[in-house]
């Protein structure tokens, strides 16, 4: 994933690049800045003017070209028309070609630029300023780059505090998205992404008291529906003198619509839920062994422990086998499997297997088989299944045995 | 103090079951006080003497869990929490706020007595801290004693740590060789015979029907498990 902070960051460094080369181009195309150029022609003309007039005298001239060095900050001479320097003040005088001697403007020597001047008797004046004028703009040129390096280290911490709160907004979400609905974001600024981050929380807790509110309804209804169960179930007990065959009818037919309102409350509670709890280590093979005692069916395989949730793949272990129970005459074992990334539960009957018409949809819930004579079975038991393969990251297949049986394989990771 | 005679306060808000289980239970001998939301339970225990508590976790005006960890905190009367809740969780939560057992609705009638009556004499059992339970089977660590159905069992030294080795370890799978070296420090008696015989000797004692065993149960070529859920 390209993290957006950077991307926001290179595009500010790619803006000070751009404004950085367009410095240069306007530099380049200006030429040195014209205060300075022309301070020094017009101290060079007027010195011009002053050398004119006493051009005789040798010691006004030096005094002359003294004062001009001063004034312009730069190193003088005085050269003939054939290009030889006829007297110099300063450091030295730059070295000039006689096309460059005939010429009276700005040279540009080897030294830098230069000032050519043409005085009255042909000779010229030459002005080389010291502070080097074409390294002004190199100078301009690194202060720029200075600023823009400074900036690019400046708005680094800024685009990383703008973005690291959508990176704590996303964190938020993702928590949300992963079953902690209590889970909020901290608004922080009064920008838009203070406003996202405002308008989740808003939502967040919309959702929350949604799933509260739809949690209560299935605890209410689980207390509504099963409180006058146990008051039938009490009534039963103090009926005195029916027939015990009536008596132990009701009391299957109660304890049937016990587990089916509990199958409907736990196929909506997997609904609800984005996963499941998993701390809990649980040997598969016990938990297998256990669940089989009840149905009378051997246990066996590798003893393999993963994290579970015990409550639940109990449930399903037992739906498994009651459903063998129901449809197949009963489970012929289960087995524990397992390689380095999964482990396998699987429960096999010898009963007739699945039509083929209906082994996609045993796992729809309320799905009854197309060849069913009588009404028992038809419910949840094989979609809670699938439901609690698929809250644990796993799933749950069916095939029909080489010999006939079925058998039914849940995947589990380890 | 008579357990025949024990008076008990259902918490319940539904007045048809609640009159139905006070009928029920005054049959068996107890006295009943009902009261149908949380404050009124709350107003009885202070004023008046109850010897156990049934509390339903769904009342109209609180929560049956807040109402529980109230009582406990006054009291250690003993405790049993009704409920219709499908939530496994609630139990284990229940459990923790100091309920001394769980039955959930619809319940057989008969099974609620038996629970009534054994928390009632959990209570008047000395030293019941280290007691593990497995549904009608109780070991108690501290008293090296097996009780099912509050009876006691006899059994020897040797086979009692060799299941409480087990119920230690319920839920897992045991091999022959770990119980072995689980129970070898306990005793050194008796080990020419395999474990095999002493584990069937410990299923005649506590399983309904020793050949189809629901608590300690063989895994061909594997060992022992412990069954964690028994008498469900």
């Amino acid at each position: 994933m390209r993290r957006l902070h950077l991307k926001l960051y290179l595009a500010i460094v790619g803006t000070l690049v751009v404004f950085l080369i367009a410095c240069a181009m306007v530099f380049h195309h200006l030429g040195p800045p014209r205060l300075a150029l022309s301070g020094i022609e017009s101290a060079t003309g007027l010195a011009a003017t002053m050398l004119d007039a006493r051009r005789h005298d040798l010691e006004s001239t030096r005094e002359i070209l003294a004062s001009l060095g001063y004034q312009a900050n730069s190193d003088v001479a005085i050269f003939d028309a054939q290009g030889s320097m006829l007297l110099n003040v300063g450091r030295h005088a730059p070295t000039l070609t006689p096309a460059q001697i005939a010429d009276s403007n700005w040279l540009i020597t080897r030294d830098g630029p230069t000032y050519n001047h043409r005085l009255a008797d042909g000779s010229r004046l030459i002005v080389h300023p010291r502070h080097r004028i074409l390294a002004y703009g190199l100078h301009m040129g690194l202060l720029l780059t200075t600023i823009a390096a400074f900036l690019a280290l400046l708005t680094y911490p800024l685009t990383r505090g703008i973005t690291a709160r959508l990176a704590r907004l996303q964190t938020g979400v993702q928590q949300f998205g992963a079953g902690n609905l209590a889970s909020r974001v901290k608004v922080e600024g009064r920008d838009e992404v203070a406003a996202l981050a405002k308008s989740f929380n808003e939502s967040a807790e919309h959702i929350e008291k949604l799933v509260h509110a739809h949690q209560m309804l299935l605890a209410n209804c689980s207390h509504e529906l099963r409180t006058p169960l146990a008051r039938i179930r009490l009534g039963l007990e103090r009926v005195a003198g029916t027939d015990p065959r009536t008596n132990a009818e009701i009391a299957r037919s109660i304890a049937e619509l016990d587990a089916l309102i509990g199958e409907m409350l736990l196929s909506s509670r997997l609904d609800a839920s984005s996963g499941v709890q998993r701390e809990e280590s649980v040997d598969l093979l016990a938990l297998a062994a256990e669940e089989a005692a009840y149905f009378d069916v051997e246990a066996s395989g590798e003893a393999v422990t993963i994290n579970a949730d015990a409550l639940l793949l109990r449930r399903l272990v037992r739906n498994l086998l009651e459903n063998a129970r129901i449809h197949a005459g009963g489970a012929t074992g289960v087995r524990i499997e397992s390689d380095a990334q999964h482990a396998r539960i699987v429960v096999e009957d010898a009963g007739g297997g699945v039509p083929l018409i209906d082994r996609e949809r045993i796992f729809e819930p309320f799905h009854r088989a197309s060849t069913a004579t009588s009404s028992s079975g038809a419910g949840l038991g094989l979609a809670i299944v699938k439901k609690i393969a698929r809250a644990h990251e796993g799933d749950v297949s069916y095939e029909v045995l080489p010999g006939g049986g079925s058998r039914f394989t849940v995947t589990l990771p380890r | 103090m008579q357990l025949m005679t024990a008076r008990v306060l259902l918490v319940e808000d539904d007045a048809r079951l609640a009159s139905m289980v006070a009928d029920y239970l005054g049959e068996a001998g107890f006295r009943l006080g009902l009261a149908p939301n949380g404050a009124e339970a709350m107003r009885l225990i202070a004023a008046e003497d109850f010897d156990a508590v049934i509390l339903d976790l769904m009342l109209p005006d609180a929560d049956g869990l807040d109402v529980c960890r109230s009582i406990r905190a006054k009291s250690d009367i003993p405790l049993l929490m009704l409920t219709a809740r499908g939530d496994p969780l609630d139990r284990v939560v229940g459990l923790e706020l100091g309920a001394d057992d769980y039955l959930p609705k619809p319940f057989e009638p008969r099974e609620l007595l038996a629970r009534l009556r054994a928390i009632l004499r959990r209570r008047h059992a000395p030293g019941s801290v280290d007691v593990l339970r497995f549904g009608r089977l109780e070991i108690d660590k501290g008293a090296r004693e097996v009780r099912l159905d509050g009876h006691r069992k006899t059994m020897t030294g040797h086979q009692f740590s060799l299941l409480l080795s087990l119920a230690e370890r319920a839920g897992r799978v045991l091999s022959r060789e770990a119980l072995m070296d689980l129970t070898r420090g306990e005793s050194l008696e008796d080990f020419d015979r395999s474990i095999d015989v002493h584990i069937s000797r410990l299923r005649a004692v506590i399983e309904d029907d020793p050949k189809r065993p629901r608590r300690i149960l063989t895994l061909r070529g594997a060992g022992y498990v412990f069954a964690k859920e028994q008498d469900r």
